[in-house]
C-alpha cells in the first residue's frame, strides 16, 4: 500500500470527531504504530532505510521523524501522535519479547512502584520544567505535509502515572486507604507537571488535539472505584479538556477497559472522543450506539482479531464495525488499541484497505 | 451482631489492625480456631469477593481485605497445628513465559486462599519446564496459567503440549485466564477450563478439588 496522492485533511478528521462535519469516505487514525511495524513498512514499501530514534543525536532524530511522517502520509493518515515531552524515572521489568517482529526484550513498569512514603516522595527526581523537551513536536510541526496535524501527548495519564509507574497498583490500592494525604500530594505534583507541559505544547501550530492515554479499566470493569477516579483523576482530565478547548482544539481520551460504570463522568468531562475498545469489554459497536451523541468514537478493531482472524473474516468483522458506526458520523476508524509489533503488517494494511474501499451509505 | 460477624466485617472492610486484635480476643475467649477461620476471616474475604463479582467492589477493596485476612491468619496460625479446611495439595499458579504481569494472577491466588486452599505461586515469566517440575515434585492436580498479552497467551499451547510430552497431561487439570484469553482460545490451546475473573476461577477450583 502506497498512496500517490494521500490528500490528508486533519481539520476534517477533527470535525468528524466533534460532529461538525461528516465525510463520504472513511477516515482513520491510530494512537501508536510501533516502530517495528513502521520500519517494516518503510523498508518494504517506501524503499527507505529505517533510522532508529536517537534522543542524543538531533540529526538522527530528524531522520527518524522524516521516515515516520512519510510512513503515516503514504498510508493515508491525516495526523500522528507525538509524545514524551518529559520522562519520569521508574523501575522496569525486562523479559524476552515474543512478538512477531520481536524487539529482543520487552519492558514493563515494575508494579512495585517507587514512591511509598513522604520520604521517597521528597527524594524522587521529579522532572523540572526546564527538562520539557519540545524538539520532536517542533520538528514534526515544521516537516508535516500540508493537511496533516499533530495529536499531542506529554506522557502517561495521571492514573497511569500512579498505578503503573510511580506508586504501583498494589501500593496505590493500600495508599488510597492508608495515606490519602500522600496520595493527594503525588497526584497534585504529577498533574501540575503534565499541565505545564501541555500549556506549552498546545500553542504549537499544527497540534490539533490532545490525545491523552490513561487506562482506567480492564476488560470486565474498572480498576479502581468511580469515587477514586472522581477524587484523584477526573479533575486533571477536566483541566486538560478545558485547556484544549480554550485553544479551540480537541481532547481525545485513550482509555482501556470497560468504563461503563463511569459513562456519565466521561460525558460530563466534555471529552471530544474516546479511543480503545475490545470485543470482550465494551465493544466499539455498543459504545458507539450508546455514546456517539455525546462524543466521537475512534477505532475499535479488536487487536486480537486483527492479529489472528483469516483475511476474509477480518474483512467481514471490519465491515460490521463500519456498517454500524460510519453512517451517522462522529466515527473515525482504526485499531482498538494500537498497531503493536505483534500485529502482522499485512493485516494492518488490509484493515486500512478495507476502510479506503468502504463507501459510507447515506 | 455476633463476635464472628464483627470479625468478618472487619476483614471485609480491610481493617487489618482491628482484625488482629479481634482474632486475639476470640482466641483468648476460647473460640475454636477453625470457627474463627471459617466463620470470621474467610467469610469476610468471601463477602468482598461476591461484591467484586457483582461490580459493587473494586480490586483495591479486595486487596485491603486480603491484607487484613493474611494478618489475621498469621496470628491464628500460632494457635493451630493444622487447618482442617486447608487442602494438603497445592494449586500452582503462574504468569507464562514472556509476560511479567501479575495483578490478575495475584488476585486468583487471593481468591483461592479465601476458599481455604493452599496456593503455590510460581511467579511471572514462568516457562513450561517450571510448571512441569512443580507438578512432578508435588504430585499436583491443578495448574492455572495467566497471560495479559496476545503474544504471551500463545505459550499456553506449548505448556499443554509439554505436559503431554512429559506424560502428565492426564494427571493435571489446566485452567487459564487473562485479559486477551477467551473460552474459544482456551479450547484451541487444549486447556481444560477458562474463567474470566479471579473469583470464578477460585470457585471452579474449589469445586474441582472436592472430587
Amino acid at each position: 500500500m502506497y498512496l500517490e496522492n494521500p490528500n490528508p485533511d486533519v481539520n476534517l478528521l477533527m470535525d468528524i470527531l466533534s460532529g461538525k462535519r461528516k465525510s463520504s469516505d472513511v477516515k482513520y487514525m491510530e494512537l501508536i504504530i510501533d516502530n517495528e511495524i513502521l520500519a517494516e513498512y518503510c523498508e518494504k514499501y517506501l524503499n527507505r532505510k529505517w533510522i532508529e530514534y536517537q534522543k542524543e543525536d538531533i540529526e538522527l532524530r530528524g531522520k527518524y521523524w522524516d521516515n515516520v511522517i512519510e510512513c503515516y502520509y503514504r498510508l493515508g493518515f491525516s495526523g500522528l501522535r507525538v509524545s514524551n515531552a518529559i520522562t519520569f524515572q521508574f523501575p522496569k521489568n525486562i523479559t524476552t519479547d515474543t512478538a512477531l517482529v520481536s524487539r529482543g526484550n520487552r519492558e514493563w513498569s515494575d508494579h512495585s512502584g517507587i514512591i511509598k512514603d513522604f520520604e521517597s516522595f521528597e527524594n524522587y527526581p521529579w522532572p523540572t520544567l526546564d527538562q520539557i523537551d519540545l524538539w520532536d513536536y517542533y520538528y514534526v510541526n515544521d516537516h508535516l505535509p500540508k493537511g496533516m496535524g499533530i495529536f499531542a501527548c506529554v506522557y502517561g495519564g495521571i492514573f497511569e502515572m500512579l498505578c503503573e509507574y510511580l506508586v504501583g497498583f498494589e501500593e496505590l490500592s493500600y495508599m488510597s486507604f492508608d495515606n490519602e494525604e500522600l496520595l493527594g500530594k503525588i497526584v497534585e505534583k504529577v498533574g501540575n507537571i503534565l499541565i505545564e507541559a501541555y500549556k506549552r505544547i498546545i500553542k504549537i501550530d499544527k497540534v490539533v488535539c490532545i490525545f491523552q492515554g490513561d487506562d482506567l479499566g480492564y476488560s470486565s470493569g474498572l480498576m479502581f472505584s468511580p469515587s477514586f477516579y472522581e477524587q484523584y483523576v477526573f479533575p486533571w482530565h477536566q483541566e486538560l479538556v478545558n485547556l484544549a478547548h480554550q485553544h479551540n482544539k480537541l481532547y481525545l481520551l485513550h482509555s482501556c477497559g470497560n468504563l461503563r460504570d463511569i459513562k456519565q463522568n466521561l460525558i460530563d468531562l466534555g471529552i471530544d472522543a474516546k479511543h480503545s475498545f475490545e470485543e470482550k469489554g465494551w465493544s466499539v459497536n455498543d459504545f458507539y450506539n450508546e455514546m456517539h451523541n455525546y462524543m466521537g468514537v475512534i477505532g475499535g478493531v479488536d487487536v486480537d482479531k486483527l492479529c489472528r482472524l483469516p483475511d476474509s473474516e477480518l474483512e467481514e468483522y471490519c465491515l460490521k464495525i463500519l456498517d454500524n458506526c460510519a453512517k451517522d458520523g462522529r466515527y473515525v476508524f482504526g485499531s482498538g488499541n494500537s498497531i503493536a509489533n505483534y500485529v502482522p503488517l499485512e493485516k494492518f494494511l488490509l484493515m486500512l484497505k478495507i476502510a479506503r474501499n468502504y463507501q459510507i451509505k447515506e | 451482631m455476633s463476635e464472628l460477624e464483627i470479625l468478618s466485617n472487619l476483614v471485609e472492610t480491610g481493617k487489618s489492625k482491628e482484625v488482629v486484635q479481634k482474632v486475639q480476643e476470640l482466641v483468648d475467649q476460647g473460640y475454636d480456631t477453625n470457627i474463627i477461620l471459617n466463620q470470621g476471616l474467610l467469610k469476610g474475604m468471601n463477602e468482598i469477593g461476591l461484591k467484586w463479582k457483582a461490580g459493587k467492589a473494586f480490586i483495591p477493596e479486595v486487596l485491603i481485605c486480603a491484607r487484613a485476612l493474611n494478618m489475621g491468619m498469621d496470628l491464628l496460625q500460632e494457635y493451630i497445628v493444622t487447618q482442617p479446611n486447608q487442602k494438603e495439595e497445592g494449586f500452582f499458579i503462574g504468569t507464562v513465559k514472556g509476560d511479567k504481569h501479575d495483578i490478575g494472577k495475584n488476585l486468583v491466588g487471593m481468591m483461592l486462599k479465601s476458599k481455604g486452599l493452599k496456593v503455590v505461586d510460581l511467579g511471572t515469566d514462568v516457562d513450561a519446564n517450571a510448571f512441569i517440575a512443580a507438578v512432578k515434585e508435588h504430585n499436583a492436580r491443578f495448574v492455572c496459567l495467566s497471560a495479559l498479552l496476545t503474544t504471551t497467551m500463545l505459550y499456553f499451547k506449548q505448556i499443554v503440549e509439554d505436559f503431554k510430552q512429559a506424560g502428565l497431561r492426564e494427571q493435571v487439570t489446566i485452567l487459564c485466564g487473562g485479559a486477551p484469553v477467551s473460552e474459544e482460545y482456551s479450547r484451541e490451546c487444549g486447556c481444560d477450563y477458562y474463567r474470566n475473573d479471579a473469583l470464578a476461577c477460585a470457585e471452579l477450583i474449589a469445586e474441582l478439588a472436592k472430587e
